[in-house]
């Protein structure tokens, strides 16, 4: 775990120190968050290029053709 | 060397005037400005950076910078408000647009809820540059950050703006690392009010 750094803007002192149980606790939850976050936006991204490709073999066209079409 | 004054009459030198101009050039008059630096801190592989008893009432507003130094992985950045030593974990909301390369994107709360987002970082190229609004006052705190980050070997430039709508008053913040440490110098300071 990494160490955390408290500093005390009245007086200037700087303290590094081991994080309490609740630090380490937040910052295993924090790491759940990212994870799910990131893994729902591959997957509404995954989604969104599946249901490009849909359109596009309907259409007959590739990407590129497309890209020049609609900009 | 002391500033020479004059009694009516009294005679003039050049040597005197010239040591005058010299004391003037020496000691030019304080000009105000609108920014007061309220901390400095150097820090050093820490995955968590928490100052406190930074915000007060003294100004409404705050500047927030830092240049990263390095980085211990890729990782991203992100900002909590605290008080007595507890940091806010929910109520935030981000909008962010930002470019890499010839990729433009965007998005609301795409890095969560439970803090202010800042950018992805990596090795030693970042920077941020963060304005809270009234996180003293005991209402929203406002957000805006400008910052430069990487991603994937590529630069990120990103601005988010956002707010915390907890009505409660922040003393101080904490500068989160997600994943594993970073290195640089964080400066805060107060805005002038008038």
């Amino acid at each position: 775990m990494t160490k955390v750094i408290e500093i005390n803007g009245i007086t200037g002192q700087v303290i590094e120190r081991e994080p309490t149980q609740a630090e380490m606790d937040q910052r295993t939850k924090d790491a759940t968050k990212r994870t799910a976050l990131a893994k729902a936006q591959a997957d509404a991204q995954t989604a969104k290029d599946k249901s490009r490709q849909i359109i596009l073999d309907r259409l007959g066209i590739t990407a590129d053709e497309a890209a020049l079409l609609f900009g | 060397m002391a500033l020479t004054t004059y009694t009516n009459g009294e005679v003039l030198t050049a040597t005197s005037l010239n040591d005058n101009f010299t004391f003037a050039a020496a000691n030019p008059p304080a000009v105000a400005s609108g920014l007061t630096l309220i901390n400095s801190t150097t820090i050093s592989t820490a995955g968590t950076t928490s100052v406190n008893d930074v915000f007060s009432a003294t100004y409404d507003n705050y500047k927030i910078f830092f240049n990263q130094t390095a980085s211990s992985t890729a990782q991203t950045l992100s900002i909590r408000l605290r008080v007595s030593a507890t940091d806010a974990t929910t109520n935030y909301t981000t909008q962010r647009i930002g470019s890499q390369g010839a990729s433009a994107f965007g998005g609301l709360n795409e890095g969560g809820t439970t803090d202010f987002f800042i950018n992805a970082i990596n090795s030693t190229k970042g920077f941020f540059e963060t304005t809270l609004f009234s996180p003293f006052a005991a209402a929203p705190t406002k957000y805006l950050t400008t910052s430069l980050g990487e991603n994937g070997g590529g630069l990120l430039n990103m601005v988010v703006v956002g707010a915390h709508t907890d009505s409660t008053s922040y003393t101080g913040f904490t500068l989160l690392a997600t994943t594993g440490t970073i290195s640089g110098t964080l400066k805060v300071y107060g805005l002038a009010n008038s």
